[in-house]
């Protein structure tokens, strides 16, 4: 019973916390119109637009869709071509193509907002010249073997120039499949960032979902990037009427934009729920609003 | 460098004037009766001259005199006076004992030095051990950082932290020494509780400005605590038994009369009290434990030695045993433990009755690990899987300081210390042993090996019975990584008594700062890191301008009025998104390099004498933050810029047998950074905007804690029963804020307390 008592009292003490709802003078926001648009070359151009909302209006599940905008999209210098509302898709759509090396212009307007627009240039295509893999070349930290792969491509000179790598395979397991990426390379390339921009070294655990670089170390001249995977990540499977499906690996050569919007939306996705962390603002290129307007295009290899 | 060169002139010019005069000069060590423990600022006054001074942290004092007869009067706030009166014109040395007084008048205050007003230092408060005693404690434990929160210009940090913030600094800013040795986690179980046991400690003193030159190293305070001595003359012991945590003092002579010990530990036994509980697979506790100890011995007339250490340690640990079946056995061990260890000797050498020497040497360390082992036994065949992170610093140190008296307008100290500093920004050992892979393996062992030396002389100057300076200069050296930064840092600080009892004061000084600090936890964490200056991170320095009064009424009680303005350079702060959990990114990577400056005013007022004893202190202030990365450059407030700040603790003692203890603080809330709007992003998935860093404020913080004490005193010893309650009207303060949504589904923000009212029940003992 003695022991009971002061267990119940230490419990009492040490793990008692309690959470309640508080009212913070928070000055309200003014709806603002969110574009968020990213789209690959040769794919049409479509733009998701829909509100921000005061933090303590919002409700779960709440539509934030703005469906009687105008939005118009102008190519270069070429006159705007207006966008239609897709009811199915919940887009505004357009049939213009992206195409790299193209400046395009968007602009949205709907009652009760500002106008919002963005601007952004296509870069040029940027393919993989080599892919080469070697296996069993080390171990990692937790002793796992890692396999080597070492990857080509060519940068466009004269102009900053932003990558993002990705390795995926697919994941096949009691007949269902799902497409995974690798949650550990390793690299100590000097010109390859993390959501972090920390220091990396062989052994820092990159995602395989996103491997930064910006060109500053390599501009116009051919890159060979050295990456260290698990080799239990690169397995290949046999999927009935589909023959091998091999791991790929893609780059994708992106604007500055989209490349800083990615990296602060994950940075503060990593961080969300932390509090011990500062907050971070996920970056827009959106003058008088919030989200992405972007084109990027996309080379992609299998791994074998 | 001017200012160094007239500071440099005006020092050797007074030095010189007074080495010349014709005095004679009585020395001498005051010492308490019935214990023989060296008394540290205890008065030494001759009114017949209006000269006075003090004795330094050894007992010692030295006054010079025109030849002539004259009183001596021996004083220390607590002790019964005594008067020596020199006839014979001769410098001689009398040593005198000063009696304990017991009467309620001077209960409360045991260690205060000189008279406020008097006193050249400002910005500074002795904090006397039996008022840290005799306040509320926080789970009837005793804590010496809780009671230093309660001053003006210091800060608690969260709810439950006993971390202090200083005039606008950080955490990192603050120099804690235990007998002279920096303590650089000064915190167990995450901030909650300090690792000084009170039990062990004879004295504890607070500095935020005004700073002298023989301290250097930190920004914003230096918090100098002293352990006991231990009585000369016979066994004296004293003890408590709360609800987390025991602890237990004995001291006594080594060799009556001439050598001491002393010996104290603490340890909390929730471990000891849950393990009849945990009847499943999972074996787990925490513990913490502090052991202090302290000798000292008499070498002669002239010589002293003190030889005395600190180790603490905190540990989480769990364990899980598993047999699936006959053929396979898995054991699952993880730990966290973090602890200091601090190892000091100190020589004193009187030279002469004017010069007065002290070497020290001193070994600090504090280490964090935490490590996980998995093994797995399977049909006769072992496995073993390791993984083990540690991170620490240590340091050794050589020093020596002198005191040199040369006469009574002059107090002359000065010294040089060289330190050995080795950093362990972090190092993790993955371990594999299996039939098909065997590795050891160890990265991050870079630890970084740094040198510092430092040099500092001050001399405390009567220019007149009314006007005083303490005019000094330190420097420090500092090689790290081939590289080598210095820093001369001038200090000043003067006084001008107006009357006997109202003096004005006013103070400047430069600190520099070798090391940083990586922490956004507030709360103590022991991930928090120590690391040195870099090509990428520089050298933190500040300045610090305060001016101010000092009075002490008649009846004892005493009042100051101080305002301060303090500028911060190269202060670090973590990256927007930033966070201390993600481990693996190298820290000089996470940072960015600011400024930051705080201004305010402070009122302190203390009553030291009758049955209501206590201290109230008023804090308005201000403190901003400025990197060109964050806030997008603009100015934003610290975290803990706090308007208004205010305190009041009283100690009433009923009759011989009770006294009740009360205490109520109040905060401007927190500076925090809340999300203003919401909107989806690419992949439809949330996405927060948030307004202007720390552009908001939690709920203000405030809390009542009430405490009484029952004593009786018994044939041979005496005891206690101490009730405590914590945070009586069981306010819910604010640990933390975040956006969240309630039952309709709409976004609100909640707020996360830790402490509810908290009754405490402690005995304690004491022969």
């Amino acid at each position: 019973m003695k022991y009971n008592i002061i267990a119940i009292t230490i419990a009492t003490i040490l793990l008692t916390s309690c959470e309640k709802e508080i009212i913070i003078d928070v000055p309200s926001h003014e709806p603002k119109l969110v574009i968020n648009s990213v789209t690959y070359t040769n794919d049409t151009i479509g733009v998701m637009l829909s509100k921000s909302i005061d933090i303590l209006q919002h409700k779960y599940g709440s539509d934030l869709s703005v469906k009687n905008a105008e939005v118009q999209l102008q190519v270069g210098n070429s006159t705007p071509v207006t966008l239609k509302y897709n009811n199915i898709t919940g887009m505004y759509e357009s049939n213009i193509k992206a195409a790299p090396g193209t400046t395009y212009n968007i602009k949205a307007k709907a009652a009760g907002f500002t106008e919002a627009s963005a601007l952004t240039r296509s870069p040029r295509e940027v393919k993989i010249q080599s892919l080469q893999r070697i296996n069993n070349v080390r171990l990692d930290m937790e002793g796992t073997t890692q396999d080597e792969l070492i990857l080509t491509f060519d940068d466009p000179a004269g102009e900053k120039n932003y990558y993002i790598i990705a390795i995926s395979s697919l994941y096949v397991a009691n007949g269902d499949d799902e497409v995974v990426f690798s949650n550990c390379i390793n690299t100590s390339d000097p010109s390859v960032e993390t959501i972090y921009d920390e220091s990396i070294d062989q052994n820092t655990c990159i995602d395989g979902n996103g491997i930064f670089l910006r060109d500053d170390l390599f501009d116009g001249k051919r890159k060979e990037l050295r990456l260290f995977i698990r080799s239990a990540d690169l397995q290949s499977y046999e999927i009935p009427g589909h023959g091998t499906v091999y791991p790929t690996i893609e780059i994708k050569h992106v604007t500055e934009e989209y490349f800083r919007y990615l990296k602060s939306s994950r940075y503060a996705s990593v961080n969300s729920g932390n509090p011990f962390a500062e907050p971070t603002n996920v970056y827009s290129n959106i003058k008088n609003g919030y989200g992405i307007f972007s084109i990027h295009n996309v080379d992609i290899n299998d791994i074998k | 460098m001017t200012r160094i060169k007239i500071a440099f002139f005006l020092i050797a010019s007074l030095i010189y004037s007074a080495a010349h005069a014709q005095n004679i000069t009585i020395s001498g060590y005051i010492s308490e009766e019935g214990s023989g423990e060296r008394l540290l600022g205890a008065t030494v006054y001759v009114p017949d001259k209006n000269i006075g001074t003090t004795t330094n942290t050894f007992g010692f004092y030295s006054i010079t005199l025109p030849a002539d007869s004259f009183t001596i009067r021996y004083s220390y706030i607590g002790y019964q006076p005594q008067e020596v009166h020199i006839r014979n014109n001769e410098t001689q040395q009398v040593n005198i004992e000063l009696k304990p007084d017991n009467g309620l008048e001077t209960v409360i205050i045991t260690a205060q030095k000189d008279a406020l007003q008097s006193r050249t230092q400002m910005s500074s408060v002795d904090l006397p051990v039996q008022t840290i005693k005799s306040l509320p404690a926080f789970l009837g434990e005793v804590d010496v950082m809780r009671a230093i929160q309660l001053l003006p210009g210091i800060q608690a940090g969260n709810e439950g932290s006993t971390g202090i913030y200083v005039r606008g600094g950080g955490p990192d800013q603050n120099l804690i020494l235990l007998d002279g040795v920096p303590v650089y986690n000064a915190s167990h179980l995450f901030g909650f509780f300090s690792v000084f046991n009170a039990d062990a400690i004879r004295s504890v003193e607070v500095i935020k400005g005004g700073f002298p030159a023989r301290y250097g190293g930190r920004l914003s305070s230096v918090v100098d605590i002293n352990m006991k001595e231990g009585s000369k003359e016979k066994i004296h012991g004293e003890g408590g038994i709360g609800l987390i945590a025991s602890r237990l003092t004995l001291e006594g002579p080594i060799q009556k009369g001439k050598s001491s010990f002393m010996i104290s530990g603490r340890r909390t036994y929730y471990d000891l009290i849950a393990k009849p509980f945990m009847k499943g697979p999972v074996k787990g506790g925490y513990y913490f434990y502090d052991l202090n100890g302290k000798a000292n011995f008499q070498l002669g007339k002239k010589d002293h030695l003190y030889i005395s250490g600190y180790f603490g340690n905190d540990k989480f640990y769990a364990r899980q045993s598993q047999s699936a079946d006959a053929l396979l056995n898995t054991d699952f061990r993880t730990n966290l433990q973090w602890g200091n260890v601090t190892a000091v000797g100190r020589w004193n050498h009187e030279y002469s009755p004017k010069l007065f020497g002290n070497l020290t040497t001193y070994y600090s360390r504090y280490r964090f690990m935490v490590s996980t082992q998995t093994k797995n036994q399977l049909s006769g065949s072992n496995e073993e899987y390791l993984l083990k992170y540690s991170s620490g610093i240590n340091d050794k140190v050589i020093k020596y300081d002198f005191d040199y008296i040369p006469g009574a307008n002059h107090y002359i100290k000065t010294g040089v210390g060289v330190i050995a500093h080795t950093y362990r920004p972090g190092a993790q050992q993955t371990k594999v042993n299996s039939a098909v892979t065997n590795l050891d393996t160890t990265i991050g062992v870079n630890n970084i090996h740094a040198n510092e030396i430092d040099a500092y002389i001050e001399d405390d100057i009567r220019f007149s019975s009314r006007l005083k300076a303490n005019i000094g200069l330190h420097w420090t050296g500092f090689s790290v990584r081939d590289k080598f930064y210095h820093s001369f840092q001038p200090r000043l600080a003067t006084r001008y008594l107006l009357t006997d009892q109202l003096s004005v004061k006013a103070s400047f000084v430069q600190m520099n700062q070798f090391i940083h600090l990586l922490t956004n936890s507030s709360i103590g964490l022991p991930t928090d890191l120590w690391v040195p200056v870099t090509d990428k991170v520089p050298v933190q320095r500040s300045y610090q301008y305060a001016a101010g009064m000092a009075y002490t009424h008649k009846t004892g009680i005493e009042v100051s009025v101080e305002g301060y303005y303090k500028t911060m350079d190269n202060i670090i702060e973590y990256k927007e998104g930033a966070s201390f959990f993600n481990t693996a990114t190298n820290w000089e990577d996470k940072i960015e390099i600011g400024k930051g400056w705080s201004y305010g005013a402070e009122l302190f007022i203390q009553k030291k004498k009758g049955k209501l004893t206590g201290l109230m202190g008023y804090t308005l202030s201000w403190t901003n933050r400025q990197f060109d990365n964050l806030n997008m450059g603009n100015v934003y407030p610290y975290r803990y810029d706090r308007r208004h700040d205010f305190k009041i603790a009283g100690i009433y003692s009923i009759t011989d047998k009770i006294e009740l203890s009360a205490e109520w603080l109040y905060g401007t809330g927190n500076a925090i950074t809340l999300p203003i709007a919401y909107h989806r992003g690419l992949d439809g998935n949330e996405t927060l905007v948030y307004g202007e860093r720390n552009g908001f404020r939690m709920p203000a913080y405030h809390r009542g804690d009430i405490s009484i004490k029952f004593s009786k005193q018994k044939k041979n010893w005496e005891r206690a029963w101490v009730l405590g309650v914590y945070n009586v009207y069981n306010r819910r303060n604010p640990f933390y804020v975040y956006s969240s949504t309630n039952n309709a589904g709409y976004n609100v923000f909640k707020q996360m307390s830790l402490f509810p009212v908290i009754p405490s029940i402690t005995y304690q003992f004491k022969f």
